[in-house]
């Protein structure tokens, strides 16, 4: 379902994706384990946005360079690059309703 | 659209304020409910059902829309991005009906009867109660006692008087059982089913009975045949049918509790009586086998002291304890299930899901042919409850929860498991710490309800007479040994408290996201 990225892979694929939802998350924080879960439910109906995930305490200066500020960070990313981005929580229409204003 | 096995129609009873405790099929050993009786062992019995978010209009809220409500929203209307049951068989060739009594779902404004494309109001209850005008030889003073007025405010009392008028100019008229509400509700039921619905068509009927809420206005309180309450004969006092709402202590005597128990527990004999008979007229009309029906009330009621109510007499404080909380559901799956007992936990918000699961409408987009964008929002992708169907089956992979919550929005949350209870009362200080910054971050709102509105939002309940009060410091109790919450351990069991909590907060945490 993620596409798990580190620093020496993630601006490649960023620059890679057309559509896609990036999760800058922490291994031990429980509102970054309900973000995705929500994109895994986000994705069943929008199969076309490729996910991928970013952990922040392997990876600071990539999530940083990202302008990422606290996990759970969201990034939208449309036409190879980052477009937006949110921290905290959302819902699945929530979180539609950010990706198709990004 | 139209589902390819032999079950085509659901039908959904609610009876408002019907507690536990009070049926025979949950263990009660001095009341009469053979109608329940006789239903549940045809059908599947609930053990662990709670509602997610009280009183009345909250859960209604979760069983429509199929979402828990508990952290998120009140006692408030249907907003339009809220997606019902009905809303989503709209245009799908299923009829939609709503016959009721109950005023908070007549509301226009508050919105819980759009999209029944049949409805049948029956005027006479609460906010409805002045339908009749005025009142000729009934007098509210016969129906109260003194020493419960003591220490209530002046215009409480008149505001009371006011209501039970209303109350009285619609009872006046009564001659025989066939009059009550209840009676009403369910014949009107029997009447849409035998006239009004199209055998053709498969179609979805929820009957809603504010019976057995307040008043009491059982059958021996008018005498039709001057026979006694059956569960307190020989009663010298007054019959307070619509109790002035308060504390107990100091103003009802324990024989005055016994007896509005017991004129409770008549009218729960009543309504026993009718939904029997509508449940007659669903076989008699060749529906038995080929309907789904639900058998489910929104909570409990409190009625005294310890396990009769914590002290309270209505519903004044937003206290969750498990009078108000665990509620009966019982379920008939034609084919499935019969005489079972389920203890997986289940809630309101499993009801939406139940329904249509039936329908085979579960997982459904939106419809995309119209050309307006508010149908494409009538789909199922909100939906966090559970289908109850696979349970019932005994599907191999069937499950719901471990758990289940309750609560009052802005006021009390509460969990409930195998072992434990646990009861964590919001005070005000809670809107600094990091539950309120999860709920409420994110877009700056919790499901369009903006946070300044949490803690403001004083319309929890239609009782008069309330307060917001609450304990100082969270609860836990013993399941297994104490299952009226008397008991609290907390002090003794600070880790097993500590546990419960976060579970708790952790699973409010995963609603925000779903």
């Amino acid at each position: 379902m993620f596409t798990q990225l580190t620093s020496g892979n993630c601006m490649a694929a960023i620059a890679d994706t057309e559509q896609g939802v990036l999760i800058g998350y922490k291994e031990l924080c429980p509102h970054c384990l309900n973000m995705e879960k929500m994109l895994v439910k986000y994705s069943k109906t929008h199969p076309d946005i490729s996910l991928f995930r970013l952990n922040i305490e392997e990876s600071p200066d990539t999530f940083k360079e990202l302008g990422g500020e606290r996990p759970p960070t969201i990034f939208v990313i449309k036409n190879n690059s980052v477009v937006a981005q949110k921290a905290g929580l959302m819902n699945p229409k929530e979180m539609k309703a950010f990706y198709q204003r990004s | 659209m139209i589902p390819k096995n032999d079950i085509k129609n659901v039908i959904f009873i609610m009876t408002d304020s019907l507690q536990r405790d009070y049926l025979t099929v949950y263990g009660n050993e001095w009341m009469k409910t053979p109608n329940y009786e006789r239903f549940a062992k045809q059908a599947t019995v609930f053990d662990n059902n709670f509602t997610e978010g009280l009183p009345t209009v909250p859960c209604r809220r979760a069983m429509m829309t199929g979402r828990y409500t508990l952290p998120f929203v009140g006692w408030s209307p249907l907003r339009p991005e809220d997606t019902t049951v009905s809303d989503i068989l709209w245009g799908t060739g299923i009829q939609t009906s709503l016959v009721y009594d109950t005023g908070p779902m007549r509301l226009p404004k508050y919105g819980y009867s759009r999209g029944f494309e049949y409805t049948k109001f029956i005027h006479g209850q609460e906010l409805d109660n002045h339908f009749l005008g005025d009142v000729c030889h009934l007098n509210p003073d016969d129906y109260l006692e003194e020493e419960s007025m003591k220490g209530i405010e002046p215009h409480i009392i008149e505001s009371m008087k006011h209501e039970m008028k209303g109350i009285l100019a619609n009872r006046q008229e009564w001659r025989s059982q066939d009059d009550h509400q209840v009676a009403k509700v369910t014949l009107a039921a029997a009447n849409y089913l035998e006239n009004e619905v199209d055998p053709k068509k498969p179609f979805f009927l929820w009957v809603d009975s504010f019976d057995p809420h307040e008043p009491y206005d059982s059958p021996s309180v008018w005498d039709y045949n001057d026979d006694d309450c059956p569960y307190d004969p020989g009663y010298e006092g007054k019959d307070q049918f619509e109790q002035i709402p308060g504390m107990v202590e100091g103003r009802f005597t324990e024989p005055q509790l016994k007896h509005i128990r017991s004129l409770y527990a008549e009218k729960i004999t009543l309504v026993d009586k009718y939904i029997g008979k509508l449940l007659d007229k669903i076989k008699n009309l060749g529906l038995w086998d080929n309907t789904l029906i639900i058998l489910t009330s929104d909570h409990g009621k409190p009625h005294g002291l310890d396990e009769h109510g914590h002290g309270l007499m209505r519903m004044v404080r937003p206290w969750p304890y498990v009078e108000m909380a665990h509620t009966p559901l019982i379920i008939r799956y034609p084919g499935y299930g019969e005489g079972e007992r389920v203890k997986s936990y289940t809630q309101s918000c499993d009801m939406a899901p139940t329904i249509l699961d039936m329908f085979g409408m579960l997982n459904v987009e939106g419809k995309k042919t119209s050309g307006f964008d508010i149908q494409s929002s009538c789909n199922t992708e909100d939906i966090q409850g559970v289908s109850l169907l696979p349970l019932i089956r005994g599907d191999e992979d069937a499950k719901t929860r471990d758990f289940a919550i309750s609560g009052y929005y802005g006021y009390a949350w509460t969990i409930f498991n195998d072992d434990y209870s646990y009861i964590h009362w919001l005070r005000e200080c809670e809107s600094d710490d990091e539950m309120f910054e999860i709920l409420y971050d994110g877009f700056g709102s919790a499901d369009g309800v903006h946070a300044e509105t949490r803690q403001s939002e004083d319309m929890w309940t239609c009782t008069p007479h309330t307060k917001v009060e609450i304990p100082e410091a969270d609860m836990l109790f013993d399941r297994n040994k104490d299952q009226y919450q008397l008991n609290n351990i907390i002090k003794e069991q600070p880790k097993v408290g500590e546990k419960m909590l976060k579970k708790l907060k952790l699973f409010m945490g995963e609603l925000r996201t779903s």
